[in-house]
């Protein structure tokens, strides 16, 4: 009785969420088919708005305020706001936007909702595990507010379709997870005048800007910024992790920001350009950091002293900014021959076969306190690292020096003189990036034979995944 | 050998913990013991409850700039042009021109600073600098 209403229940939840989808793409159909009677808001007439009798009730409380007043809340219903990701930093930023009555908020994402998204992505939920994010999203939104006109694009942004897709709203959310994209954002917005409000998040900290506000006065993004990170120090919170309300304040104040550029009176002064930094475990969590205008030198929104450099419509269309390959393409990491790795599956026979080796996991201490192999060591790999025991020249990823006491350090030390350096030699990641970079280095500094130095192939993850050693947690 | 290196270390840290706050000093091992000085907040916390001690500012580092120099913050000896400023950070942390410097952002007092432009810009004693690099995930 119990397992049939649960299958029941389970059947209606699925063809829910069918039904959603369908009618979030027919909303997406109908606002292609009804884009090309309207100029693009942001150069076009605006057409009168009116507030029903409900909507004056609803939005009361920000009204009464003099920071945004009637003349706020028509502005807010006549803007046109698109969120480029639905994911920790988009969820809160448009819960808050649609909440606060903005007329129509475009939400672009290609990614479906995954269980380990939800400590933060507030507006999915368990029961949406699967779907579209913008799906997702709209669904909850329209039910906090059934008001504004929701658009999804269940696509990536691309430079096919930035131009086209960004035409259609008036400020941007930059609420993305790579450098490449956040690149062509702000092109296209340049290029567009659109304002754009840009957040980002890491760990425990954050950092917010408002850019090209106005447009061709503050600075963009590659005035502040105009050369990417190397690809081997761009971490996501898939690798380096995030602390929900982190990124969910920084969603939040993004909200904050473009109602403040939405509702800007005129005659009100616009604000210098600021750039804040927060650290959630800092001893002062907040730096406001003064920013000057657009540089002029700038290839998006200056004037560049050689002209081909310059960022035009043109240049974006025609696919000639390549911009995967300015931000040093897709950062996987592939050092090795394939004779220097072993899959878990082979790993696991040697462990069984009982063959005298070493495993060395190489990630930090708090990822090897939550789950780690038999027999692995750790503590020691970090030891040797600290005291000089192994050389290695490991960049951007988080061998801390550890503390060890005294007794602890004596024991860690006879270990390492004890072991014989002739057995086999195994190194274990998350994810079989580190390990790989550790096992060359190894090699290289030849504490072991060099033959005898194997990376395990997809690390920790493909362990649990592949489920060679029953049920193991993938985090 | 391991000694001589933990010696070395100890005696690093001892200066820096003892030059670097003015405040206390420990014995070796509660020296050795800061070695993730940078890292904690409560250290942080007495250093910007403190004045800067004579002939230094203040260099913070954010995000991937604090990965490769393993700390958030140091103190570095004063006056410097601002052109130097890279030069002397890439001799302490080597390739950190390279893979950090040249993407990132720089502060001085909480202002943004044109590496370009502001090359004569000189680093006073109590000036405090920040490295800030392009976070991109959210």
């Amino acid at each position: 009785m119990e397992t049939s209403l649960k299958a029941e229940n389970e059947a209606l939840k699925k063809r829910i969420s069918e039904l959603e989808a369908q009618l979030a793409n027919r909303i997406g159909h109908a606002s292609v088919s009804s884009r090309q009677s309207y100029p693009p808001p942001n150069v076009g007439e605006k057409s009168e708005v009116g507030l029903s009798l409900e909507e004056y009730k609803r939005y009361g409380r920000q009204m009464i305020l003099p920071e945004i007043g009637i003349e706020g809340q028509m502005s807010l219903k006549r803007s046109r706001v698109l969120i480029v990701g639905a994911g920790g930093l988009g969820c809160p930023a448009a819960a808050y936007l649609a909440g606060a009555g903005v007329g129509a908020l475009g939400i672009i994402d290609h990614d479906t909702v995954e269980n380990s998204n939800l400590h933060r992505q507030i507006i999915h939920s368990t029961s949406r595990v699967g779907l579209p994010k913008v799906v997702s999203a709209i669904t909850y939104l329209r039910d906090l507010n059934p008001h504004p006109n929701y658009i999804p694009h269940i696509e990536p942004l691309t430079t096919e379709n930035a131009l086209q897709i960004m035409a259609e709203y008036d400020l941007v959310l930059d609420c993305t997870d790579h450098p490449a994209i956040r690149y062509l954002i702000n092109d296209v917005a340049v290029i567009m005048n659109i304002p754009i409000v840009s957040a980002s998040a890491l760990k425990t900290d954050g950092q917010l800007v408002v850019l090209n506000n106005p447009p061709g006065v503050g600075p963009c993004y590659r005035c502040i910024w105009p050369r990417p990170p190397p690809a081997e120090s761009v971490i996501g919170c898939g690798e380096g992790g995030i602390l929900g309300p982190v990124v969910g304040l920084m969603g939040v104040m993004q909200a904050i920001e473009a109602v403040k550029i939405i509702t800007m009176n005129p005659v009100r002064e616009v604000g210098r350009a600021e750039m804040t930094l927060f650290a959630a475990y800092g001893a002062s969590p907040f730096r406001c950091l003064k920013m000057r205008g657009r540089k002029a030198g700038c290839v998006a929104c200056g004037s560049p002293e050689r002209v081909e450099e310059k960022i035009t419509r043109e240049s974006i269309e025609s696919g000639r900014m390549d911009y995967v390959a300015f931000c040093g393409g897709s950062a996987g990491v592939r050092v090795l021959q394939p004779d220097e790795r072993v899959s878990v599956a082979e790993y696991k026979r040697v462990m069984d076969s009982g063959v005298e080796h070493l495993l060395l996991d190489v990630r930090d201490r708090t990822q090897f306190g939550i789950c780690q192999l038999a027999g692995s060591l750790s503590k020691f790999f970090h030891y040797a690292l600290y005291t000089g025991l192994i050389r290695l020249d490991i960049p951007y990823t988080e061998f801390e020096a550890s503390k060890y006491g005294d007794s602890e350090a004596g024991e860690i030390e006879s270990k390492f003189q004890d072991q014989p350096k002739d057995r086999p030699v195994y190194v274990i990641c998350r994810l079989g990036n580190d390990s790989q970079i550790v096992t060359r280095q190894l090699k290289e500094a030849g504490v072991f034979p060099n033959d005898r130095v194997f990376d395990i192939e997809g690390g920790i993850t493909a362990w649990a995944r592949s489920g060679v050693a029953g049920e193991f947690p993938e985090y | 050998m391991i000694l001589k290196n933990l010696a070395r270390k100890s005696a690093y840290h001892f200066f820096f913990f003892f030059f670097g706050t003015g405040m206390r000093a420990g014995n070796s091992r509660r020296a050795l013991d800061s070695s993730s000085i940078a890292q904690t907040p409560r250290v942080l916390n007495m250093a910007e409850h403190n004045r800067t001690p004579t002939g230094t500012f203040k260099i913070l580092y954010f995000a991937y700039a604090s990965t490769h120099t393993k700390k958030s913050w140091e103190l570095l000896p004063a006056p410097m042009q601002l052109s130097e400023l890279f030069e002397a950070l890439d001799n302490r942390y080597p390739r950190m021109k390279d893979k950090v410097l040249g993407s990132c952002m720089v502060t001085v007092n909480l202002e943004y600073v044109d590496m370009d432009t502001d090359k004569e810009k000189e680093l006073k004693v109590g000036d405090e600098v920040g490295i800030i690099p392009p976070v991109s995930s959210g």
